[in-house]
Order: C-alpha cells, then structure tokens, then sequence
C-alpha cells in the first residue's frame, strides 16, 4: 500500500472564526492553509496546488463565485475540486456553484462530521482521477515505444523481400506485400541458385501479427542459399540443388508444429529460366496460376499438407511443368483469395484467375497493380483479416 | 462462443455453435478442448455444423488439438463431422481432409465409431 503524503487543503474564508473551526475540524486527517479573500486564495491555489479548496460565497475581493471562475480557468488550478460554503436558504447559489465547477457544497451552520465525509469522499475521488491521468501518460508512452519498435519491425521484414529490380535477363518479377498489421506472417523470396536456376518461394505462417512475422523470419534465415539447404556443393565445387519437395521436407523436421505451436503453408518452386523447366511443391498452399500469352490458365498445386505435421501428413509429392516464352507463374497466400467484401464472400480463386486473364495484355507490373486494385476494390474498404502477398514473374525464351 | 458437449461412452460429441471458427474464437476454443483433453478425453468428435467459415487460426486450433491426441496408433483422435461448403474447400486445398478423420455426417460417424 503506497503512502500518500497527507492530503492539502486550502480554505478560504473572510471570516477568521470559519477559517479556525475548519481548520480544527480538518488537521487531525489533513494538511491546512488557510487564505482570507478571492485574490489571496487564488494565489494560494496557484503556489501551494492543494488536493482540495472549500471556499466561502460572500467574500470582498473577489467572491466566492468568481475566485471558483478563476480557478476552473487556470490549467494550473482547473483540476483542483472545489467545495463551496453557503447559507441553507440559498438554493439558487448552490445551483450556481455547481454550474461553475464546484464539486459539491457545504451548508452553513456546518456539520463537523458532515464536513469530514464530503471532503473525505472528494479527496479519494480526486486521488483516483489522478492515478487514472497517471496511468494514461505511461500508456501513452508505452504505446509510443511500442509503436516505433513495430515500425522498425516492419521496415525489417520489409528489407527482406526481394529487390524489384531485375536480376535475370530474361525473367521479369513483380511482387505486392500486405500485411494486415505492421508485420505479417508473409514471407517470400526469389533466389538465383546457378547459372541455369532459381528458385521462387512463398511462405504463409498461420495466424498474422508479432508472433507470425517472427516464424517467417526464421524460416527466411533457414533457406538463405549460404545456409547449405536449398543448395549445397559438392566435391567438384558445383552446385547441387535440392528438390522442392527434400526443401519441404526439411522444413517440415525444422518447424515440427510443437516448437511453437504453429505451422506454415508453403509453394516451392526450382525454374530453370534457360528452358522453361521447373519443378515445385505447394505444402497446404494454394496453387501456382500459369497463365500463358493466349490468356489460358492452368493450375499447379501438388505437394503436401502444412509444414510443421510431420507424420500425420500424406506423403509429400512434387510437380512438374514447363514455361513457354510469355508465360506468366503467380505465387499468393491464402489472404489474397479470402479477402471479403462487406457482406463477407471471399474474393475466391475463381475471381482471382479471371482478373489475372482479363489483364494479360497489360505488362506484369501493371497487371499486378490492377490484380491488387481489384481486389482493394471488392474489399471495399473492409479490414484485412489477414495478411496478403502475390508475387509474379513473366518468362521470356 | 458456445460449446455443447455430450457424453458417449466410445467419445465425446462437441459441437461448435459459431459461425466463423477465426482468430476471434480460436484461442478460447482451442483452450475448451485442451481442458477436455486435460480432464482425460482420449477421443472427440467434433460436430461443425454450424461453421460457415474456418480460417488458419481456426485450423491451427484443431491442429494442435489433434497433435495432443493422435500421439499413437491407440485410437485417440480429434474426428470431425457435419463440415460444410467453404469450410470442405479449406481442407482439401490443405490437403487436411487426408490428415483428419471426416465423417459426412452425425449418423455415419456414429455408425463408424460403435
């Protein structure tokens, strides 16, 4: 239990045998001083602060009314709970009292008991406002330094996504990243593995916020190309590569679902971008959309279930495919396609490939900045519930 | 959310009266099976019936539940029944319908499990 000093008490009064029986009924509890008209006791007020101020109507120098005006005027007063003093026939000057501020009032001839309960009652009150406005201050500092430790967060996770600019002649690469709050469980990167491939992932971590935008980070760390797991070299000095579907599999022995209670969704993808071959697994994620130049869609989707389930899970498989020069590959999660509208129907796969189709004739960038448009659009301005990623690339041979 | 559970003596019936198992419910849902858990139920089905829509913090609950029971080959397991439209989609798109055992409805399930 904190110990308070004790309470202040400012009265103000003209008539000294007022002043003296207040002060005698108040000191065993409480601190006292004491000021003789308005103009003193607002000088008072403004250098000593006290907890509490009873003051008297009828003074010269400034009446009771006004000094009670000046003081809800001055920020450095207007806190400060007022009771007043009044004769018990003055029924308009206690309305009058109370518009103005004061908290409550005290009839003359007083009550020492009487006194003693209001002013008890308003100080406790007054004490819990203030530990209230304490508590707001350090929330709001909180709030802020968390604030800033989350955009710092996300100007992190944000450096991990892949540069926009082209690093393969003959590939073009457009991606968009949403997370719903300032980090995402979202993660996805194109990385060049030898002269010939490379290799294009997207990662969903279930849930979204803090939690799953640091599960992403570690699994972007675990398939870093130097990291041996994508890729490893062998006695000759080449590269070796490693399937999707080993890649899937690792992970899976990684991120057992009881490390931190979560699993992922996964498509994993190896393109050889001087032939157009590719191979890929897609492990509890949505498909690859191949949409090539005469506007026809095909879906890749084998694979396996969420990463993360080890034995319960069937077999993990892997698919293949080929590109021709033109085609286009989109990768997403899972938001992209359940975005709702206002009356909460998802966006679906079904829509999706039909935007992708009707924008074919736009270059790739501008076909994803419309994709997402459409989208944004559908939504409606309704909250993204999770977050959503796409990422494209158009082949030429 | 609104748990209703029923005794059998092969398993216990729950059934989630929520139209959207989500991030909003997950975590008390996921806490309500874990105390059965706790209390020693070995094997649960769950009635979904009411469940319109599921997303990946509705899945990750089940999940974990299912990791809890299905540690053997004793029989224990979280079964599912009554899963409708979207929630189906879900599953097979996660190709979670070859993880969890799903019953079409309230009655095979029961015919399955006596």
């Amino acid at each position: 239990m904190q110990n308070y000093p004790r309470p202040k008490i400012l009265i103000v009064d003209d008539v000294p045998i007022n002043r003296m029986l207040l002060i005698h009924v108040l000191e065993i509890q409480y601190d006292t001083l004491t000021a003789e008209d308005g103009e003193k006791g607002l000088e008072a007020a403004i250098a000593e602060q006290p907890d509490l101020i009873i003051l008297d109507i009828h003074m010269p120098n400034m009446d009771g009314f006004e000094l009670l005006e000046r003081l809800k005027a001055d920020t450095l007063t207007r806190k400060i709970p007022v009771i007043f003093l009044t004769a018990d026939t003055e029924t308009e000057a206690k309305i009058k009292g109370l518009k103005l501020g004061a908290v409550d009032f005290i009839t003359k001839p007083f009550n020492a008991e009487e006194v003693l309960a209001r002013v008890h009652n308003h100080i406790q009150l007054d004490l819990t406002a203030k530990l209230l406005r304490q508590a707001n201050v350090r929330l709001r500092q909180q709030k802020a330094l968390l604030g800033s430790g989350l955009q710092a967060a996300s100007e992190i996770q944000k450096a991990l996504l892949p540069n926009q600019v082209i690093y393969i002649p003959n590939m073009r690469l457009s991606w968009y990243f949403q997370p719903c709050e300032r980090v995402g469980g979202d993660i996805f990167n194109v990385i060049q593995l030898d002269d010939s491939h490379i290799c294009i992932y997207i990662i969903d971590v279930c849930g979204h916020g803090i939690p799953a935008a640091m599960i992403a980070s570690l699994t972007f760390q675990y398939l870093a190309p130097s990291g041996g797991n994508i890729r490893f070299k062998d006695i000759h000095g080449n590269y070796q590569l490693r399937s999707p579907a080993s890649v899937v599999k690792d992970l899976d022995s990684e991120f057992p679902f009881e490390r931190f209670n979560r699993y992922f969704t996964m498509a994993y993808a190896v393109i050889n971008f001087t032939t157009g071959d590719f191979s890929y697994c897609c492990a509890g994620h949505p498909p690859l959309v191949l949409l090539d130049k005469a506007g026809t869609v095909a879906l890749h989707g084998k694979g396996g279930t969420f990463v993360g389930l080890g034995d319960m899970g069937p077999t993990v498989e892997q698919g293949t495919g080929t590109l021709s020069s033109g085609d286009r590959l989109y990768f997403y999660t899972d938001g992209l396609i359940e975005q709702e509208s206002p009356d909460e129907i998802p966006f679906g796969q079904e829509r999706f490939i039909a935007a992708v189709q009707s924008l074919r004739a736009y270059s790739l960038e501008k076909s994803v900045e419309k994709v997402i448009e459409k989208i944004k659009r559908y939504g409606n301005g309704k909250a993204y519930i999770d977050d959503f990623s796409l990422l494209s690339l158009e082949i030429t041979l | 959310m609104d748990l209703e559970t029923e005794k059998y003596d092969k398993f216990l019936l729950v059934s989630l009266n929520a139209k959207r198992l989500d991030s909003s419910i997950s975590r008390e849902f996921e806490t309500a099976l874990n105390d059965w858990i706790a209390k020693g139920e070995t094997r649960i089905l769950l009635d979904l019936s009411l469940v319109d829509f599921m997303d990946s913090s509705g899945m990750g609950s089940m999940v974990s539940c299912l990791k809890k029971l299905k540690t053997g080959n004793n029989g224990d397991d979280l079964m599912l029944c009554g899963i409708t439209e979207q929630v189906l989609s879900l599953f097979k798109l996660t190709r979670m319908d070859r993880v969890f055992t799903i019953f079409d409805s309230m009655s095979s399930a029961f015919k399955a499990l006596y």
